[in-house]
């Protein structure tokens, strides 16, 4: 069964390393968003407020280069992991038949999708590093890792309700890009640390990743996990309890 | 061209969920976050190192780029998808007796009509939030503005054959222009000469100008405009011309 199970593994690992669109995602584009932020923003000082009520006076440029960090990684697991629903409710019929159980094929998507979105992780957060050095190094990869856990269970609830690829990609670009850059960001303006906000994906990792970039207090960043965390299940658990009520195992 | 042809690919394009988002909630989505997350003050902007005056509102300046970028988006999703529904149907098409010229016609037209159509709603829905110092200058460099990014979505349609990869490449790039590079708020090199590679470089100067000047300022860059479109168009008929070569 484990020989099986790596042989899916691989397989899959493979075809995602063929496709064009998920290496243009975790690879070009981090690099691009990042680069592009780090160009075109002012080295202005800002005033913002964080969620806990911390005044902020920070750099333009700084601010944008973490929160661009964020954006990159949240249109990067959003794109892979809807892709891969859409992809793996088509092909999983066809494996079974071959003989794979459900568990093995969840468990090939999954340690694959991680593969690749490691890879995506770990890029975004060294090209941050490069461009800007924050208080707290490690709390800015736990944001991202954060935004990626969210957005990949995002990535699944839109798979869910949209087969068709190109609705599905669109919806996802549009809906992080618009989270990220303007609802949960400080550039935001008027929106920002609106109440309702809070419930959107993006507001609690962007809520860990200023704090890991200009304040050193890990103890505050329980709180956001838990959220991110709770939403992430809310959108877990919508679809299965649709398809347990409907009864129509998946769609 | 063919009347009903070029209606019943309309009534095929109405019918697509897609055609919803693309054409009502988007916009909407775009327009209405540029008035939320705006305060409604006057700011400094300045074009080719001249501040704009009378200094425009912080708001409408932000409805006048998101009016932009929707008009892009949309108009060059609209292409992008014409194109490829084009590619598919067009072996059916001529089966059924319709010359080629008939049919990429009727999808230039059908393309055309689109790019109207959406300037004339977010054309609108922009009056609500801001009057435009010239209503037909503003009016028509979305237009050129929709026909130009409609051109893009062409060329990108016809380059790259992955579809996701392809629709991925025009979004990033029309968000990181319009909404972005170009964005006088977020980026400190809007008007650098390095942009004019951008497509939207020089159609957001002549919307800030229809937008925000008096008079027929704005159509200065309308040459520079036509250039780059005619760029894209010989790039277009060089890509198609080399893709057909090769299937």
């Amino acid at each position: 069964m484990l020989k099986r199970g790596f042989f899916l593994t691989g397989f899959t690992l493979k075809s995602l390393l063929r496709n064009k669109t998920i290496v243009f995602s975790s690879l070009i584009l981090p690099i691009l968003t990042l680069l592009s932020t780090w160009w075109v923003t002012v080295d202005e000082l800002m005033s913002f407020e964080l969620q806990n009520n911390e005044q902020l006076y920070q750099s333009m440029k700084d601010v944008h280069i973490l929160t661009g960090a964020l954006t990159a990684v949240a249109i990067t697991s959003g794109i892979i992991s809807y892709i891969l629903t859409v992809e793996n409710n088509m092909i999983s019929p066809r494996l079974k038949i071959t003989g794979y159980t459900q568990l093995e094929i969840s468990l090939s998507l999954l340690v694959s999708i991680f593969t690749i979105l490691s890879l995506a992780n770990i890029s975004t957060f060294l090209l941050s590093l490069l461009l800007f050095w924050p208080k707290n190094p490690a709390g800015v990869l736990v944001a991202i890792l954060f935004t990626t856990i969210i957005y990949t269970v995002f990535g699944f609830f839109i798979g869910f309700y949209f087969t068709k690829i190109m609705e599905g990609t669109l919806i996802v670009l549009i809906f992080s890009f618009i989270d990220l850059m303007m609802i949960s960001n400080p550039m935001g303006g008027e929106i920002y640390l609106k109440p309702w906000t809070k419930f959107f994906p993006g507001f609690w990792p962007t809520q860990i990743v200023l704090h890991a970039g200009f304040l050193d207090d890990p103890f505050y960043y329980w709180g956001p996990i838990l959220w991110t965390l709770a939403i992430s299940l809310v959108l877990l658990i919508i679809p299965q309890l649709k398809s347990l009520l409907y009864n129509k195992g998946g769609h | 061209m063919s009347k009903t042809l070029l209606l019943s690919i309309y009534k095929n394009f109405l019918r697509e969920k897609i055609t919803v988002l693309i054409l009502v909630i988007l916009p909407l989505i775009l327009i209405l976050t540029a008035t939320a997350t705006v305060p409604d003050q006057t700011t400094i902007v300045i074009l080719e190192g001249k501040i704009i005056d009378p200094q425009p509102n912080a708001k409408a300046l932000a409805v006048v780029v998101n009016a932009l970028t929707a008009v892009a988006m949309v108009t060059s999703i609209t292409a992008f998808f014409a194109n490829i529904q084009l590619r598919k149907v067009k072996p059916r098409l001529e089966i059924m007796g319709y010359s080629s010229r008939q049919i990429s016609t009727t999808f230039i037209l059908f393309a055309t009509g689109i790019s109207i159509l959406t300037s004339v709603a977010i054309y609108s829905l922009s009056l609500i939030w801001f009057t435009p110092y010239n209503s037909l200058g503003f009016f028509s460099t979305l237009i050129i503005g929709s026909l130009l990014f409609s051109t893009t979505g062409l060329v990108l349609s016809t380059l790259i054959k992955s579809r996701e990869l392809g629709l991925y490449l025009l979004l990033t790039i029309v968000i990181l222009d319009v909404a972005f590079l170009e964005h006088p708020f977020y980026s400190r090199q809007y008007d650098n000469s390095a942009l004019i590679v951008m497509p939207g470089h020089y159609v957001i100067r002549m919307v800030f100008r229809a937008a925000f000047k008096t008079g027929k300022i704005w159509i200065q860059y309308l040459p520079h405009v036509i250039l780059y479109e005619l760029f894209l168009f010989l790039l277009l008929i060089l890509v198609t011309k080399l893709t057909s070569k090769k299937g």
